[in-house]
């Protein structure tokens, strides 16, 4: 549901908010009155037979896609020179459903941070890596990560392109269409060149580029260059989208305690608190987890201050560590990792 | 599309646009256009609580409500555009967004709509204002929202677990925990909490006769770092601590103690998302051991503390 925000958020950050001037086309009807909120508007549009109000359309009825999209602008803030770029390489998989954006940008502080940036949305959990940094994991939160939207919908809609033919864009029939600053609603306000091919089956855009050049009117206060966007996508991708290596496994499927209290369930930890002792929690999980596949691994370790036992299955180890609290009761905590290989230590081998 | 195509044809006959030419109206033919503004969550139909530091996108759904003989007509009406200002309570960008076609309320539904996203810094009621403007800068409409921002703090958790086969069936065992730390950040968004963490560590698989115990070690921590708007980031600051061991066979004990920081054993600077989440990473240490860092903001029960009591752990025997 949040879609679009990121993208469209640093873009207007980065060119400043589009502030349109007074087009005085000739034909319009009087602008708006002042002042209230009932009047008339004058718009001119673009002159060609094609309407494209959304550019998402249709990606929701392709099994797979992947979709690349660059943002570049090059100009100048306030009299200095300002040049950026940003590519999202967006993957969707419709079965197993899954999402994955890898993200390059340079040309400022903001866009260095997020370069390399690579996330992923499968199984209800969200995975983020930026550059080398650790990845981390989330619940997917009800409206996803907007990073991982369509990125069609940063593409700027369109009123009246003309068409210009049909071809062959990346193995799909497409029907191609220009368009100007006209069709964009800024006529008057910036000077725009851009073409779109669209699916002749599908109406889904395969292809799309756009270039505006503007100045304060469009891009806001002292800012004047160029803004680009080259949006191209494929449909034959069979790019497999899987969890990198090193980020945390996803939620763990094992029960809790009924009398369970404040449950954390969260990627590769399950944590709570109960009124049970902890020889009965033990027991619970090694009852329930051996009929999950789980198979306990060496002796628990059971003493006052904490209670740890392991239990793997495959790679995966599931370490269930309790601890009193101090106001009463236990804390559980359930995480999920891969088996560590054994290894020794040097220095540290108990002399009997 | 073809609605719209169909509004941009009327639009043109009406306005004498696209220089198709200007039919003869008269004044009493000319639309009326009603300029519509109804802010909203991008995610949903309401307006309700923010998360400290939760990005949320705001949908400000605007649009021409076009009347012509009788006929009402909604549409998009591309050129125009929405401002819009926050509160004292955090940021919202851009200061001003055209009205294009917006996914809101839902994946997959649209409407003509200026996007907007807010990032609250600041617990407290907090008051979003837009304005709905023509090409000329106009004011077409306007609306408020208000909502309460709460949780600007976030809790972090840290686990480190680790298991160490000595070889000959002796095995030690170990973990460290740092509970539930509140994380606050002030006006500047710099984040500060103060944790402690618990580190026990247990030998099993020893031959009869045999025992080892290990005093375990408390380390305070202080954790800093900075709230932004798309990440947060950690610093993780341990005391330096002590640990006494004893080992023996047969009556025959020896102990010793080392001593230490634990920094060597964690990484000291981490990047979480704004809205946090969990990483498992491999301790640097000489130990082999998982390190998970959990950071969360949901509001949670009362601070507890998972601290147990000092002293020589127990040693156990043989699996």
């Amino acid at each position: 549901m949040k879609r679009l925000a990121l993208f469209l958020l640093l873009l207007a950050l980065m060119v400043g908010a589009c502030a349109f001037g007074t087009p005085k086309p000739p034909g319009t009807a009087p602008a708006a009155t002042s002042d209230s909120n009932s009047g008339q508007v004058g718009i001119t549009f673009g002159s060609g037979p094609f309407t494209l109000s959304d550019p998402s359309v249709g990606l929701a009825d392709l099994p797979n896609y992947t979709a690349r999209l660059t943002v570049s602008f090059d100009g100048t803030r306030d009299g200095q020179a300002e040049k950026w770029t940003r590519t999202d390489t967006l993957t969707v998989s419709r079965d197993p459903a899954a999402r994955m954006v890898v993200i390059t940008a340079s040309g400022s502080p903001e866009f260095d941070a997020l370069n390399n940036t690579t996330k992923i949305e499968v199984s209800g959990t969200d995975y983020e890596r930026r550059g080398d940094n650790p990845c981390t994991a989330s619940v997917s939160s009800e409206g996803g990560d907007p990073a991982l939207d369509d990125l069609a919908v940063a593409l700027p809609g369109m009123i009246g392109a003309d068409e210009a033919g049909s071809e062959s864009v990346n193995g799909i029939e497409a029907n191609q269409y220009t368009f100007n600053e006209q069709a964009l609603g800024v006529g008057g306000t910036a000077h725009a060149t851009g073409e779109v091919w669209v699916a002749a089956e599908g109406g889904y855009v395969v292809q799309y580029k756009l270039e505006v050049q503007g100045g304060p009117e469009y891009f806001g206060e002292g800012i004047d260059g160029t803004v680009r966007w080259d949006y191209d996508l494929d449909t034959s991708s069979t790019a497999s989208i899987a969890v990198p290596d090193g980020c945390p496994a996803g939620l763990i499927d094992a029960p809790v305690m009924d009398d369970a209290q404040h449950v954390q369930k969260l990627p590769s930890a399950t944590m709570y608190e109960t009124a049970s002792d902890a020889a009965s929690v033990l027991a619970f999980y090694q009852q329930e987890l051996p009929a999950l596949g789980w198979q306990q691994q060496g002796e628990p370790v059971a003493v006052e201050v904490m209670t740890r036992a392991a239990f793997v299955q495959g790679d995966q180890q599931l370490t269930l560590i309790i601890t009193p609290l101090e106001a009463g009761g236990l804390k559980v905590r359930l995480l999920l990792g891969k088996v560590a290989p054994a290894s020794g230590i040097p220095g540290l081998t108990p002399t009997p | 599309m073809k609605h719209l195509s169909g509004l941009a044809a009327l639009l043109a006959m009406l306005i004498g646009g696209m220089g198709i030419g200007v039919p003869a109206v008269r004044a009493q033919d000319l639309p009326e256009i009603n300029f519509i503004l109804s802010v909203r969550f991008a995610d949903t139909d309401t307006v309700h609580d923010v998360k400290c530091d939760e990005k949320v996108d705001i949908a400000a759904v605007a649009f021409a409500e076009i009347r012509f003989r009788g006929v009402v007509i909604s549409e998009f009406v591309p050129g125009l555009s929405v401002i819009g200002s926050a509160g004292s309570r955090g940021t919202l960008a851009p200061s001003r967004a055209p009205v294009r076609q917006l996914p809101v309320i839902g994946k997959g539904r649209y409407a003509s709509a200026a996007g907007f996203t807010y990032t609250a810094k600041e617990n407290g009621k907090e008051s979003l204002t837009f304005q709905f403007q023509g090409r000329n800068g106009q004011p077409l409409a306007t609306q408020t929202i208000k909502f309460e921002v709460q949780d600007c703090e976030v809790n972090v958790s840290m686990i480190y677990d680790g298991t160490f086969d000595v070889g000959g069936g002796i095995t030690v065992r170990y973990a460290g925990i740092m509970d539930k730390v509140r994380v606050e950040a002030d006006e500047d968004s710099n984040l500060h909490g103060e944790g402690v963490l618990d580190y026990k560590q247990f030998t099993t698989g020893l031959p009869g006769g045999c025992s080892a115990s290990w005093t375990g070690w408390n380390s305070n921590v202080t954790i800093t770092g900075q709230s932004e708007e798309d990440q947060i980031g950690l610093n993780f600051d341990f005391a330096p601590v002590t640990m006494t061991g004893t080992v023996g066979c047969d009556g025959f004990f020896g102990s010793g103690s080392s001593g230490g920081n634990p920094s060597v054993m964690f990484a000291t600077s981490l990047i979480f998302p704004s809205g946090g989440g969990v990483m498992v990473y491999p301790s640097p240490g000489q130990l082999p051991a998982t390190v998970t860092v959990i950071v969360t903001r949901e509001e949670e029960e009362e601070a507890v503390s998972s601290r147990g009591p000092d002293g020589v752990l127990a040693v156990l025997g043989n699996p």
